[in-house]
Parts: C-alpha cells; sequence; structure tokens
C-alpha cells in the first residue's frame, strides 16, 4: 500500500550511464515528494511555535517550502509571512492553506537577496536550510538580509548543522542508514540511507539520499533518490559572519530544550538580535 | 579586551633551539618573503631569531616584535655575535605599537594560533593592519587543522620530534598530550622535551603547557575580512617535515599560507 500515487518513478529511467542519471528531481522541486519525506518532521514544531506566538509582531518563515511550520503557526493566529525560491512548494502551501481557508502572503524570492516590505518581530529560518548557502558570501548575504528586516528589538532563530572532528572523520562514500521516519500511513515507514562526501576546506558535503518506503512487512514498496549539496557551519565561524551581518548580540545552544553546546553537538541552534535586541 | 596569559614564551631560548634545530624547510619561504618586500619587514613573534636571522643574513631589513623579553635577549645576543642589526621591541602581538609602517608583516610558524580567542585574533590583525604601508601585505602561515589528528587530542602524549641534539650527542625528543574544546577550537598542549644520551638514556626532562586555538580556512579568511581586509589569497603548503612545498590548494593537515593585502 502507497501513501500517495508514485511521485517520480525511480525505477524507470535508462541504466545509469554515470551516477547522476539515477537522480530524480530534488524534494525541494516535488512538494508531493518533500511532504513525504519531511511533513511528518515534528521535533521541532513546539519550539518555532512558541517563538512565533511570543514574537509580539510580525514573523516571517524564511524558506517557508511547502508550510511545514508556517500552516501550524497560521492555525495559531499567528501573523505569519512565508518566503521560498521554490514556485512549486508554494504552490503547495497554498493550495494546503485554501483547503483550510487560509489565505498567506507568501513571497518567491531567493533568501540572499530578501526584499520585503515589512519588518518583522521574528524571522525563523527552520530545519537546516541555512546549510544552503554554500560559501561565507551567500551566508552573509542572507544573514545581512535578515539583520536589515528586522523590527527593532527584532529576532532571527534558526537551527542549523554543525560538524565535529568525529563526524569529520566518518567514512566518505558509505550509504549510512539515517533514519526510519514515521509516516501518516502507520503501516509505511521511510528508511533514509545517506551516503556522504565531505570536503573539510570548503566545509561542503555532498549527499546521495536514498529514501525506502517500507510496509510492515519490511518489503520496500518505492525508493526515491535525491542529491543534495549543504555547506555546515563551525560556532566561531558563524559568529564572525553574524557580526559581518550586523548582528549585535546572539545566543547559540543546541537542541530545541535549551541545551548547551557540547563537543559532540551537531547541530546549533541560534538566536541572534540586531541593535536594541534584547534576551 | 585581552586574555590572561603568561608573559614568558613556554619555551626558554635554549630549549626552543633544541627543539626546533631541524625546522628549517619554511626559511627559505620567508627570506625570499622578505628579500622581495618593496620595504622594511616586520616578524610578529620573532622569538630568538629562527626566522629574522636568515631573513637579516639575506639582506632583508626586518625588525621584530616578541612578547617574551629573554627570548628577545638571546635573539640580541645572536645578532651581536653576527653583525646584524635589527630593530626588536617587546610587545603583544595583540596590540603593539611601532614607529614604523611596513611594505610585510610576517606570523609565521602558527604563532597566530596563541591567539585563543576571536577578540585576541581580530585585535592582532588589527595591530597588523595599522603597521602596513598601503600596498603592504600581511603573511600568516599557520596549520590547518586535519580531523584526524584532532581526533587524537585524548590526552595521551604523542612523540612529534625526534631528532639529533645540535648542541650534544645523543637525541631531542618532543612529545605533545593535547586535550582540546572542539567547540571553541582551543587545545591544551602539555609538551614535554626528553633529551637522551648517545645510549638512549634519559637525562633531562622539562615540562611545558600552551594554547593553541586552530582555525578552520573558511573563518580565517572572515576573520581576515572582519579586520578590514578586502584583497586576501590562501595557499598551501606540505607540512615543515615534507619541505614546505607549494601545493595548488589548501588541504586539511596541511600548512596554509594566507597573505591580506592593505587597500
Amino acid at each position: 500500500m502507497r501513501l500517495r500515487p508514485r511521485v517520480r518513478p525511480t525505477t524507470a529511467v535508462a541504466p545509469p550511464r554515470s551516477r547522476e542519471s539515477l537522480v530524480v528531481r530534488s524534494p525541494y522541486e516535488d512538494p508531493e515528494l518533500y511532504d513525504l519525506l519531511f511533513d511528518g518532521y515534528r521535533e521541532d514544531l513546539e519550539f518555532y511555535l512558541a517563538h512565533a506566538r511570543a514574537a509580539g509582531g510580525p514573523v516571517l518563515d524564511l524558506a517557508c517550502g511547502s508550510g511545514r511550520l508556517l500552516l501550524p503557526m497560521l492555525e495559531a493566529g499567528v501573523d505569519v509571512e512565508g518566503l521560498d525560491v521554490e514556485s512549486e512548494m508554494l504552490a503547495a502551501l497554498t493550495r494546503k492553506a485554501r483547503e483550510r481557508g487560509l489565505e498567506p502572503v507568501l513571497h518567491p524570492g531567493d533568501m540572499r537577496s530578501l526584499d520585503l516590505p515589512r519588518r518583522y518581530a521574528l524571522i525563523v529560518c527552520a530545519f537546516n536550510t541555512l546549510v544552503h548557502n554554500l560559501t561565507p558570501e551567500d551566508w552573509i548575504a542572507t544573514l545581512r538580509g535578515c539583520r536589515e528586516h528586522l523590527a527593532p528589538g527584532g529576532s532571527l532563530l534558526f537551527d542549523v548543522q554543525t560538524m565535529t572532528p568525529a563526524a569529520l572523520c566518518d567514512p566518505d562514500g558509505v550509504p549510512i542508514q539515517e533514519f526510519d521516519l514515521p509516516t501518516a500511513d502507520a503501516a509505511v515507514t521511510l528508511r533514509v540511507f545517506d551516503t556522504r562526501r565531505k570536503d573539510p576546506v570548503g566545509q561542503i558535503q555532498r549527499s546521495r539520499v536514498e529514501v525506502q518506503e517500507l510496509d510492515a512487512a519490511g518489503e520496500v514498496l518505492d525508493t526515491h533518490r535525491f542529491e543534495a549539496t549543504m555547506r555546515w557551519v563551525q560556532k566561531n565561524e558563524l559568529v564572525l559572519m553574524l557580526t559581518l551581518a550586523g548582528f549585535e548580540r546572539w545566543e547559540i545552544g543546541s537542541g530545541f530544550a535549551g541545551e548547551p553546546l557540547g563537543p559532540d553537538s551537531l547541530q546549533l541552534v541560534v538566536r541572534a538580535w540586531g541593535e536594541g535586541g534584547s534576551a | 579586551m585581552t586574555t590572561e596569559a603568561p608573559q614568558r614564551y613556554f619555551a626558554t631560548p635554549a630549549l626552543y633551539d633544541l627543539m626546533y634545530a631541524t625546522t628549517l624547510a619554511d626559511i627559505p619561504f620567508h627570506v625570499e618573503l622578505a628579500r622581495h618586500a618593496r620595504g622594511r619587514a616586520l616578524e610578529v613573534g620573532c622569538g630568538n631569531g629562527r626566522v629574522l636571522i636568515p631573513c637579516l643574513e639575506a639582506g632583508a631589513e626586518v625588525d621584530g616584535i616578541d612578547r617574551d623579553e629573554t627570548m628577545l635577549e638571546d635573539a640580541r645576543r645572536k645578532l651581536a655575535a653576527r653583525g646584524l642589526r635589527a630593530q626588536l621591541t617587546c610587545d603583544d602581538m595583540r596590540g603593539f605599537i611601532l614607529p614604523h609602517r611596513y611594505a610585510l608583516v610576517a606570523i609565521p610558524f602558527s604563532t597566530f594560533l596563541h591567539n585563543l580567542t576571536q577578540q585576541d585574533q581580530l585585535a592582532t590583525l588589527y595591530a597588523c593592519r595599522e603597521h602596513l604601508e598601503p600596498g603592504g601585505r600581511l603573511v600568516l602561515v599557520m596549520f590547518s587543522p586535519d580531523p584526524r589528528r584532532l581526533l587524537e587530542h585524548d590526552g595521551a602524549a604523542r612523540v612529534i620530534l625526534d631528532h639529533p641534539n645540535p648542541a650534544a650527542p645523543g637525541t631531542v625528543r618532543v612529545l605533545d598530550a593535547l586535550l582540546s574544546d572542539p567547540v571553541e577550537q582551543v587545545s591544551r598542549v602539555r609538551r614535554t622535551v626528553e633529551l637522551l644520551d648517545a645510549s638512549g638514556a634519559k637525562t633531562e626532562t622539562y615540562v611545558m603547557e600552551f594554547g593553541m586555538r586552530w582555525i578552520w580556512p573558511a573563518e580565517m579568511e572572515l576573520l581576515l575580512h572582519a579586520a578590514g581586509f578586502r584583497r586576501i589569497a590562501a595557499e598551501g603548503r606540505t607540512g615543515y617535515r615534507d619541505g614546505f612545498q607549494p601545493k595548488r590548494a589548501v588541504e586539511a593537515r596541511d600548512v596554509m599560507v594566507w597573505t591580506a593585502w592593505k587597500d
């Protein structure tokens, strides 16, 4: 049994000439695949929702995608707008919102060149999205844009991947079974394999991701493959980028329950304020 | 502004010479830099002259600063013995003030990594930039962090140098035991220098401690950018034991050479 109609029949492609020919569209261009993979992710929902509710002013969901966080925020009565570079994701979000009688304000656009009329009490950029900035220049452009779109006292809130020496030494090119995800259909589980190659100088990680849909008996119903390139950040480096982008104060932890950053942390949870910021 | 730090370098001049007697591969690089600088050069962290003296011997005009007066006194003795002259000043790289402006400011041999906080790193870069004449360049040489080596920061002592004693029969063995904070990128180094006689028996042991803060390549570029440099270049070099040869690009475990020009 399948969750949705087959999204991209990866088995229908011609026999691979190179590894690239196996690759289907990225989930960012394919809302159905994205939702299948990620819409069930809820670990960060309460965290971002609580901050959005407490913002006391307009909120911007940067790289809102198909609305995984934006829809619950809207339903909670938050004055939230979204921005995303993928028009199909925004179209999917609009459809889902209308089904619920909601009409969100959505901006198509690139996070590196933010240019919106409003100023926000809170800008959120969840779920490791900032790693799509593949150079420090892109990072700073994105952070500076956020800084310029904050209302006085407003803050930017995001989570992002970092690397430990141990994680950097994980072997490259080996498929690692990342995690199993439940889906809305209790009979179907997603099993995610990631084959990574890391460039420790450029801080670039190239992933070939394979997602298997498994039935209750563990049979593979369908397989999705895609590639992703991301640039991780180190805490000290991030502090420099925040400074260069005009932020004046920040708090950096790890995890959504206020855990401190430690030697094994692979995630940074960052809140940064421009001038006039307060805790 | 700056962190509390001991006023003395971790080694005495005599011990420093024993430890680094065979670390010579980077010297021709620095000599060429100083000789071709279009004006006066400054070495930050010149110590007792490992790099400075060969530069002066090659005819370059080079001044030096170091925070350790004992190392500078030793450098002055060596200069006098060789009939060389240089302006040597005891000062801190994080805020030195000299009367001259330089065509070249160089910080060789990972000395910049003794800055243990971002504030100290930036203070050092500001001070260097302040002392460059327009068009002058800052050259920083430091190791590039190798994740595999970082995993060895487990507190266990490992031999990093083992070479003939230049001053007496026998050998000099240097062991480092490191413990690191990977978030702050700071290593506490506990270094043991052992002198062994010709039969291999240990005759003297010295223990010293110091801190090093490693810098990721992308971070180094951002530091230079934050200190006001606009034109920045990076080059990779093989290690001090591997000839210090130029490479096409910086790689983990290499030495990285950063050059930044003052507009």
